[in-house]
């Protein structure tokens, strides 16, 4: 195998893994990868770095992921969206007056620059309940727009902006759970 | 919604505007509740935060190591 080829297919695991964080569906998820690769490698591209690799496999990933929703947007059940209980009222006195004061995080340079942050945010991400993390990542790292959102999943605005406001308050949770709560974990053996 | 809304409806504004634009009243409304309330000024804060961190996120601007046995970005730790 080539040098190229087989740099791309080490980057197959982390693919996947986004793959599978945006369609909840391994098999989706392994066409959605399996798509990209085959496009990676009948590209004569030119192989700059690494860096520059992963982001360019990742924008590919990012087209056949769209292809899959498109395809097998609507199959997956969007009921229970509303059962989930609801967090304002875990945060918010029946007043609106807030129970715990929320916590200065300070800046953000200090986390953006520690690679386990960013594993912690991406199992936050992947830890968002059904529709809502698949609505999250969507607009997220889709960037997909609302109506494109409302129109793949068969959602109204009002449900999107429910789930996405839900997604947030969730993933604010887990961050303050798994990053700011624990001692800084400096050293990992 | 009032002229005064409590925190909670403040933070559903605040989450709001990472969707879209709010018209002016809500956005006056956050503005002036801010000024006097340390906690969603900190929410708010959080709010920003997440927002930088889910952009570097994703556009991989994250430090993570691209392959397998490849030295990652900062210092090997001990």
């Amino acid at each position: 195998m080539s040098d190229f080829a087989s740099q791309v297919q080490a980057l197959r695991p982390q693919l996947l893994r986004f793959a599978q964080a945006q369609l909840r569906n391994p098999a989706w998820a392994e066409d959605a990868v399996s798509d990209t690769l085959l496009a990676a490698l009948e590209k004569p591209q030119s192989y700059a770095g690494l860096a520059q690799l992963k982001t360019w496999l990742v924008g590919i990933l990012k087209h056949k992921v769209i292809d899959q929703i498109r395809r097998h947007g609507r199959e997956v059940s969007t009921t229970g969206a509303d059962d989930e209980q609801d967090l304002d009222d875990l945060l918010f006195h029946a007043d609106g007056h807030w129970r715990t004061m929320p916590q200065d995080w300070g800046r953000p340079e200090a986390a953006l620059g520690q690679r386990q942050f960013f594993e912690v945010l991406q199992l936050c991400v992947e830890q968002l309940p059904g529709v809502q993390g698949r609505v999250f990542m969507m607009r997220e790292w889709l960037e997909l727009g609302t109506s494109e959102i409302c129109k793949e999943l068969g959602l109204s605005s009002t449900n999107v902006f429910v789930l996405l406001h839900r997604a947030r308050l969730r993933l604010r949770d887990c961050l303050q759970a798994r990053w700011f709560d624990p001692p800084p974990a400096t050293v990992r053996p | 919604m009032s002229l005064l809304p409590n925190c909670r409806e403040v933070t559903r504004l605040l989450l709001e505007a990472e969707e879209h634009a709010l018209p002016w009243p809500d956005r006056a409304r956050i503005r002036l509740h801010l000024g006097i309330c340390d906690a969603c000024s900190t929410f708010s804060r959080q709010v920003d935060f997440m927002r930088q961190a889910l952009g570097h996120w994703r556009r991989e601007d994250d430090n993570s190591p691209t392959a397998p046995g490849n030295h990652p970005a900062n210092p090997p730790e001990a």
